[in-house]
């Protein structure tokens, strides 16, 4: 009886190797890789990031690998694989992810093929990273519960005590974080932390844009702090007739209505820096920043001279706060602030 | 002739190759212990000593109580109505009543929220998971009652107890630790869901830990919130523990042998329990399929172009989860070998420690092989092989479930009979022990193929790059909020891949296993 | 057909010692029981004989063909041994015809010449036509008989029944367990019969091999093993016995049943002694009396028990002036109260032992 399960054992043994060997098969069906190929870790939406490959590809017959997920997973994905990573492109929707990364000395230098093709304040200031598209933050509001005279002349207004379960955010969307760094660089850390305070007592808490965007647009929130775009998709997905809700940008160049650049960097571990230096430069390209410009993305183009989508206005219009690439900083100080206001 | 054969008795194979997988198992608790060990625990106890932390614990709690309440009577009431009473149809519903559990809950949640913005928050939370979850309770309840003694029934009525007290004092009270072991699965599912909450928009300690990697440069912030999800989930899968025993030893003895006579139900009662089940299966299983067919019929709701066709996602889906179940099949038959053939009380601790696996959530088994991978094995990190061992290793319990009751049936006394009947060892295994464990592989494998195809959690934070599963795909567009129209094919085709087999399955289980436990607690196991 | 020898045979399962030095010898066509308690090892030596699994030390041969030693090892399927288990062990994923079919050779499973011999069979045990049902479908006492069927297909050298028919009710039991051996006997197969019913042992038996401790304590023929227990052990497992100490001298033993001819193997004996008496030897006499023959009276007492068992009855007498008690076998229903005061003669004569023996 012993040998016998013994025997049966070394067959179940042959199995697991069958299996391990089965499984190694799987490298062939999982990504492809190859010289001629790219691979992009894609912070951006996807459908976008989508049909600028799709014109990349159908150009210069690269094949390119995209790994989409939220910009700062990317960017904690690059820290933790170090010199090993995969990614040969790092293309994110704010700044402070890729003043990380160059600061930890993860990114190349692009060529100034690249960076030549947008006016500078776009541009890392090292050459590190270009900017590829605009967004500016902005105030989503239910006319129905409250009306235009009485929204409020700044972001800062919100943590006001009258405001108390009027407001809707989403302190975990990878893009509120930049904007609580423009609120750092603009008043300092301690107005920012009572602002963020404020805000803990104010606002019902959303897990990301598209949410708060929607919350307001059903009249269960007053205001709700968003990048312009979401308002703009929403509206485009319901249609005008149906959507409730109004977009707000402040005025006199508030922080609340910050300009944000969604960028795009080369890595230094990547071993195709070639076809890697060639996406970025399509990327703000006059075929990729029309595709980014007309399509219902509704960010702005970082590259001059392309119309935007006829649904909303020229950026010049809106007329946004400017903070510094700079000094709106890396993340660090400002996910720190979250986490002491206990929003995150 | 002669053969010269070890006096030995020992399993050294077995018990080895056992103990290898079982270390293999336990592996992501003892990384996660790790991470968080390496960025200090001063760093984790700031972590962890924050009032997010207590909000996440509060909104855990207090949806935990609510839904398995209500999952508890739902699903008890119905189990009573399909096993203990002349309700019409009562075999088709017995069926349909336990799909709603294998549909993915971030589908499940999806369909509601993309139609009604109500469902968000806390009560939408606790509609949607009750309609989700209740088979957990429904399951085993339909077993116990199924085989309670039918005389105690008898006697109670005799007493002059009504129908409503009949059940209450008898039938429940009798199935108690097998009710409380339910809820208690109930629980572990809701602490280790992610994608329902995030469509539900309802923050528990899942979608914190995703909130931390979407702000946070810090991994180990995530580690920390692990230790205590896993913590949790430990607590409740021991509690669950011991009522599974104790609901071993609530229905020892001889099963009864009389068939149970169905109650009769009068005109109105009759009418109403009807209602209560139609209204049940419409909502919890006929809802969402509508919805997902509704977009599907709406159609495209965003010009922008798929990321990944649905082939594709289909074709990944089905190479890696096939992968993966035959993987942990392979896995789960020397455990199982060694506990049915080896009777010990090491080996059955052994085997039994395998079930700590269900206590730890699909993102704590992404963040801890992440961890390793991009550390110690950076040439696995993002790798399919790596997602593949990963599905295996979630959902080795499924497969060591689905499989003890043909390891038990294929008895090693079987083997020795074909020896002495002149058939060689290998004749033998391939004539009567591999017949005889083919239902059990086949279910096994079914069981895992089916979990791993539509998970999502740990596919999220594994997927090899450049590749899309039904589930990433799905989850891309579901969690843009707007895409309706393109999530809906991969919806439809996940609940075609989770429903219509668990359908299908039941019914032969229901056909083939009646009274025989183990075929149902496999399905039991499948959420 | 076949003998079976073996020598000096050990097997431990952990610290448990479970055969220990054991020897047994099995003659051409016969039909042996072994006899013991759960635990004695009896199953375990039915076991090695078999090839399921093999003993720590010593040789077992069949026809003097040496199976197992410490270098040589035949496996199972190389013995040409049928198995029958407690619990049948038909394979549940065949038919019946498939079953009996198993052992046979391939070529014969091909050429369909196996229908006859399943057939044949299937006949042998009663129960033709059954060959398309499976074992679920069967009755116990079905299913034991097709294991029956199966074992003894492929023609076996010898028949192992590892009991057989102790999972059956008792009606059942006796009928099947009669057919069985009617034919064994008929195809004069050697058989080793494992059981721990001494009824069983005693009434299909050529030879009882009473087995305790691992270990043959007494193997003979089932009247032998009855009426001359090798010790008392023996004697108290086969059947109810009265054991009491007495004095031999010149052929007779005092006891407190009076004075009782030994049997003649036993004349010899002097001194202290242990004695035995079956409750069928003891008879319940209205007064105490003396009368010729070989019938003598012995103490009087008073009845403190009685079983009634429809064919016969047990009385239990304690006798007076001690707290022994001695059990009386008495025909039909013993017209007896408690209380009751009578007297015991014993029939016939009875065998010592030495004092002190093991036992």
């Amino acid at each position: 009886m012993a040998r016998a399960s013994g025997a049966f054992s070394k067959r179940v043994v042959a199995t697991l190797a069958t299996a391990v060997v089965a499984s190694s098969l799987l490298a062939a069906c999982g990504s492809s890789g190859g010289s001629n190929s790219l691979t992009v870790y894609n912070g951006q939406h996807p459908q976008l990031t989508q049909a600028i490959v799709a014109a990349f590809e159908k150009q210069t017959g690269i094949h390119v690998n995209v790994r989409t997920d939220d910009g700062i997973v990317l960017a904690n994905e690059i820290l933790q694989e170090g010199s090993h990573t995969r990614a040969d492109v790092y293309l994110t929707e704010n700044s402070p992810e890729l003043m990380m990364l160059t600061q930890r000395g993860l990114l190349a230098k692009l060529p100034a093929s690249a960076t030549s093709q947008v006016p500078a304040k776009y541009d890392s200031p090292t050459s590190n990273w270009v900017g590829v598209a605009l967004r500016v933050s902005a105030l989503a509001y239910a006319p129905s519960r409250i009306s235009h005279a009485q929204l409020p002349a700044s972001v800062m207004d919100l943590a006001q005590p009258q405001w108390k379960g009027k407001v809707a955010i989403a302190p975990t969307d990878s893009d509120f974080v930049p904007l609580v760094g423009a609120v750092i660089a603009t008043h300092g850390e301690s107005a920012a932390l009572s602002w963020l305070r404020g805000l803990k007592t104010n606002a019902s808490l959303y897990p990301d844009d598209e949410s708060v965007v929607a919350a307001v647009d059903r009249g269960q929130k007053d205001v709700g702090i968003i990048n312009q775009y979401y308002w703009y998709r929403l509206q485009l997905e319901q249609g005008a007739a149906k959507t409730h809700s109004r977009l707000y940008t402040f005025p006199n160049q508030d922080v609340g209505s910050v300009e944000n650049i969604s960028g795009a960097a080369v890595l230094a571990a990547s071993h195709h820096r070639s076809n890697a230096d060639r996406f970025v430069a399509f990327l703000v390209s006059p075929t990729a920043q029309r595709i980014l410009a007309s399509g219902d993305d509704f960010e702005y183009p970082t590259r001059p001279g392309i119309a935007v989508n006829s649904a909303e206005p020229p950026l010049s219009q809106l007329n946004p706060a400017v903070v510094n690439v700079v000094s709106l900083g890396n993340d660090l100080p400002a996910a720190k602030l979250l986490q002491q206001a206990g929003l995150t | 002739m002669t053969v010269a054969a070890g006096r030995r008795r020992f399993p050294w194979v077995l018990t080895a190759s056992s103990i290898a997988i079982v270390a293999a198992l336990l592996a992501p608790l003892v990384l996660v212990v790790v991470q968080a060990a390496q960025s200090g625990w001063s760093n984790v106890w700031e972590v962890l000593d924050r009032s997010y932390v207590a909000t996440l614990l509060w909104n855990t709690v207090r949806l935990a109580a609510v839904v398995t309440l209500l999952a508890a009577i739902i699903g008890t009431g119905a189990a009573w109505l399909t096993e203990r009473t002349a309700l019409p149809g009562r075999r088709l519903w017995a069926v349909l009543l336990i799909i709603p559990v294998v549909i993915p809950d971030f589908v499940l949640s999806w369909s509601w929220s993309s139609v009604f913005d109500a469902v968000h928050g806390f009560n939408g939370a606790v509609l949607v998971m009750t309609l989700h979850l209740y088979p957990l309770i429904y399951l085993p309840m339909a077993g116990a009652f199924r085989s309670a003694d039918p005389g105690q029934e008898e006697a109670a009525r005799g007493l002059g107890l009504s129908l409503w007290r009949v059940w209450w004092r008898i039938s429940v009270r009798q199935a108690r630790a097998t009710l409380l072991g339910g809820c208690l699965l109930v629980c572990l599912a809701l602490l280790s869901y992610y994608g329902a909450f995030e469509n539900l928009r309802y923050q528990t300690f899942t979608t914190a830990i995703f909130g931390e990697l979407q702000t946070q440069f810090s991994p180990g912030v995530a580690s920390s919130m692990s230790l205590v999800l896993v913590a949790i989930s430990l607590f409740v899968l021991g509690g669950e523990a011991v009522f599974r025993e104790r609901g071993r030893v609530d229905r020892t003895g001889p099963l009864a042998q009389r068939a149970l006579m169905p109650i009769p139900l009068s005109g109105f009662r009759k009418a109403l329990a009807l209602a209560g089940i139609v209204a049940l299966v419409a909502l919890a299983l006929g809802f969402p399929i509508g919805i997902v067919g509704y977009w599907m019929v709406v159609g495209q709701s965003s010009g922008l172009p798929a990321a990944v066709s649905l082939g594709s996602a289909v074709g990944y889906t089905v190479a890696y989860s096939a992968l993966a179940a035959a993987l942990a099949t392979a896995l789960a038959l020397p455990v199982a070998m060694l506990a049915a053939r080896h009777r010990r009380r090491w080996a059955a601790a052994l085997e039994r420690s395998t079930f700590v696996v269900q206590a730890i959530p699909g993102v704590v088994v992404g963040l801890a092989l992440v961890f390793l991978t991009s550390r110690y094995l950076f040439s696995l990190y993002q790798s399919p092989e790596l997602l593949v061992a990963a599905y295996a290793l979630m959902f080795f319990p499924l497969a060591l479930v689905a499989m003890t009751a043909s390891v038990l049936r294929a008895s090693p006394r079987l083997e020795e009979i074909g020896r002495s009947l002149g058939k060689g060892p290998v004749a033998v295994r391939l004539r009567v022990t591999l017949p005889l464990l083919g239902p059990g592989l086949a279910a096994a494998f079914c069981f895992v193929f089916l979990s791993a195809a539509t998970e999502l959690t740990a596919t999220l934070l594994l997927v090899p790059t450049g590749v899309q599963t039904l589930a990433t795909q799905f989850w891309a567009y579901a969690e843009e909020g707007v895409s309706f129209g393109a999530a809906a094919p991969y919806a439809a085709t996940m609940i075609a891949l989770s429903a219509v087999p668990a359908y299908l399955l039941s019914r032969w289980y229901d056909h083939r296993f009646r009274g025989d436990p183990s075929g149902r607690s496999a399905l039991e196991a499948l959420t | 057909m076949s003998t079976i020898t073996c020598r000096q045979i050990t097997k431990s399962f952990g610290d448990t010692r479970v055969l220990d030095d054991l020897d047994l010898d099995v003659p051409d066509g016969a039909v042996v029981t072994l006899l013991g308690e759960s635990g004695s090892g009896k199953t375990t030596l039915l076991r090695l004989i078999a090839g399921f699994e093999r003993p720590d030390t010593g040789t077992i041969a069949i026809d003097g063909e040496v199976v197992d030693a410490p270098q040589r090892f035949v496996p199972p399927e190389r013995r040409r041994v049928g198995f029958v288990a407690q619990e049948g062990n038909l394979f549940p994923h065949l038919t019946v015809a498939r079953n009996i079919a198993f052992g046979l050779p391939r070529a014969d499973r091909a050429s369909g010449r196996n229908s006859g011999r399943v057939d044949e069979m299937l006949q042998l045990v009663g129960l033709d036509g059954l060959g398309k049902r499976y074992p679920h479908e069967l009755s116990g006492g079905q299913q034991q008989r097709i294991a029956l069927a199966r074992a003894l297909a492929p023609r076996p050298r010898l028949v192992l029944l590892d009991e057989p028919f102790s999972s059956l009710d008792a009606g059942l039991r006796a009928s099947l367990r009669r057919d069985v051996m009617e034919i064994l006997r008929a195809r004069r197969a050697t058989t080793v019969f494992v059981t721990h019913d001494q009824s069983e042992a005693l009434s299909v038996a050529d030879l009882v091999g009473l087995i305790d401790h691992g270990r043959i304590r007494q193997f003979a023929a089932p009247d032998a093993l009855y009426d001359r227990p090798r010790d008392p052990a023996v004697a108290q497992f086969l059947g109810e016995a009265n054991i009491m100490p007495g004095a031999a001298a010149d052929g007779d033993v005092d006891t407190v049943l009076g004075r009782l001819h030994l049997s003649d193997e036993d004349r010899a004996q002097r001194g202290p002694v242990a004695v035995l008496v079956r409750p069928e030897q003891l008879r319940i006499v209205a007064e105490a009396a003396t009368d010729g023959g070989r019938t003598f009276v012995g103490t009087s007492g008073t009845v403190a028990h009685r079983e009634y068992y429809g064919h016969d009855s047990v009385v239990l007498v304690r006798l007076d002036g001690s707290d022994v008690t001695m059990r009386v076998r008495c025909p039909g229903a013993a017209r007896l109260a408690l209380g009751d005061r009578v007297a015991l003669a014993v029939d016939g004569d009875v065998i010592a032992w030495p004092a002190g023996e093991a036992g």
